[in-house]
């Protein structure tokens, strides 16, 4: 009955940081641009990992991002981040035709590995074919 | 008899007027926060907030539907207006620490917070929300009674007194919502196995994407991870609940302290917990904290 008040007022709220169980994978992403001319480039979404200290402070937001986007994997969202990722190649002469978004994941094993040692395989997460609006 | 008792306690706890120094020193904390935290994004400003962003505004109308106070629906589609809704919003920032226009300001600056992430929720995290609904708490309270631009100018009119008194009712709503922070973040994580059984640290010190400075070993072998991830359950609790009664406060304070600092050293979660540190010093006593103020006044007038 309160909810839709809490949500226009922003008091809405959720405290469920690594609960009720924390994320079990390492994970990144990717994404593969094939152009109308059949050229094809790989686009890496920001790493922490790989990223300088003060780098990654402000670059943050795309973990937390990757981290929803891998999570619910709602189609609207990642519709809107294949899109994003075409206008990265938007040429007129050569424009993206298809974006292929990949994940990359590993399962943790507690007490077993440092959560890195498997060579993780990619998995299509979304796939989209770009329209000429997707890119205005 | 006992609902009369009750209504005299809440009367007390809510409305006797006392010294707003907390809220003071809380609000200057808060809009430090809020201003590093508009810093910090504003090399992705346009990513997130601009006409090309990685989530549309009505992506995230359809996704999160409901009406919301987001000033971003009623700017113009250009990236010019949420360029310069970066500068308004970092000004008023400036403003609320200062205690210019207080009131206003804190105004001012819930709504740019609220209206930040509600055009970006995917992006935010629990500081962030912790930010926002302390926000609003913060536009009804005394803020700008004390150590702020609008007090000196008061005094200087003769409109005020040096050590005015207010209800703290605003800050015990702040206060109410650190103590609901902790404890139901201890309630969500007795939901799941991980953190009874001790393997959750286990998963949260190898995800790679959240490591920040790096670690001494020891801290992450099997004894210390399955004894921390019981600790974070009891603190977290103890933050919650115990934090309410007078003689564990200053203890519960200084273990909170140590165990955010150490969670900004080992995590990349950027301004997470000093936004939540800013609220410890609504838990402070008025006069133990008019001491330090006083003491660290001295010192540096010395």
């Amino acid at each position: 009955m309160i909810a839709p008040y809490m949500r226009w007022t922003g008091l809405f709220q959720r405290w469920d940081m690594f609960a009720p169980k924390p994320i079990l994978k390492n994970r990144y992403l990717k994404a593969i641009v094939i152009t109308t001319h059949h050229h094809i480039y790989i686009w890496s979404y920001p790493r922490m990992d790989q990223l300088s200290f003060g780098e990654r402070y402000r670059k943050e937001r795309y973990r937390k991002l990757a981290e929803n986007l891998t999570e619910d994997q709602n189609p609207l969202l990642l519709a809107d981040v294949v899109n994003h990722i075409a206008r990265f190649y938007n040429d007129p002469n050569d424009p993206p035709e298809k974006v292929i978004l990949l994940k990359y994941e590993t399962q943790m094993t507690p007490w077993s590995d440092d959560g890195n040692q498997l060579e993780p395989k990619p998995e299509v997460l979304y796939e989209d074919y770009i329209e000429p609006a997707d890119l205005q | 008899m006992i609902l009369e008792k009750i209504a005299r306690w809440w009367d007390c706890f809510f409305f006797t007027p006392e010294s707003p120094i907390c809220i003071a020193v809380f609000r200057i904390l808060y809009g430090i926060c809020v201003a590093v935290t508009i810093i910090l994004l504003h090399s992705d400003w346009l990513e997130w907030f601009g006409t090309h962003s990685w989530v549309s505004e009505s992506t995230m109308h359809r996704v999160e539907p409901g009406l919301r106070l987001n000033l971003f629906g009623l700017l113009p589609q250009s990236d010019r207006w949420v360029e310069w809704f970066f500068w308004i919003a970092l000004l008023f920032a400036v403003l609320l620490t200062i205690g210019l226009w207080t009131r206003v300001s804190s105004v001012a600056v819930f709504l740019c917070v609220n209206s930040l992430q509600q055009r970006a929720l995917f992006m935010t995290h629990g500081g962030d929300k912790f930010l926002r609904v302390a926000g609003f708490f913060l536009m009804f309270a005394p803020a700008g009674a004390l150590l702020s631009v609008d007090h000196w100018i008061r005094l200087r009119r003769g409109k005020t007194e040096a050590a005015p008194l207010r209800a703290p009712w605003a800050q015990r709503m702040i206060q109410f919502e650190l103590a609901l922070l902790y404890f139901t973040s201890f309630l969500w994580k007795l939901k799941g196995a991980a953190w009874l059984d001790g393997t959750a640290l286990y998963y949260v010190f190898h995800l790679r994407d959240i490591q920040r400075f790096p670690l001494p070993a020891w801290i992450k072998s099997v004894v210390i991870l399955k004894i921390g991830s019981r600790l974070t359950l009891a603190l977290e609790f103890s933050l919650g609940i115990l934090i309410w009664f007078r003689r564990f406060r200053y203890p519960l304070l200084l273990l909170g302290l140590c165990f955010h600092l150490f969670l900004e050293y080992a995590f990349n979660l950027p301004m997470f917990q000093w936004d939540v540190l800013a609220a410890y010093v609504l838990f402070i006593d008025p006069d133990d904290l008019s001491r330090v103020l006083r003491w660290v006044s001295g010192r540096s007038n010395t």
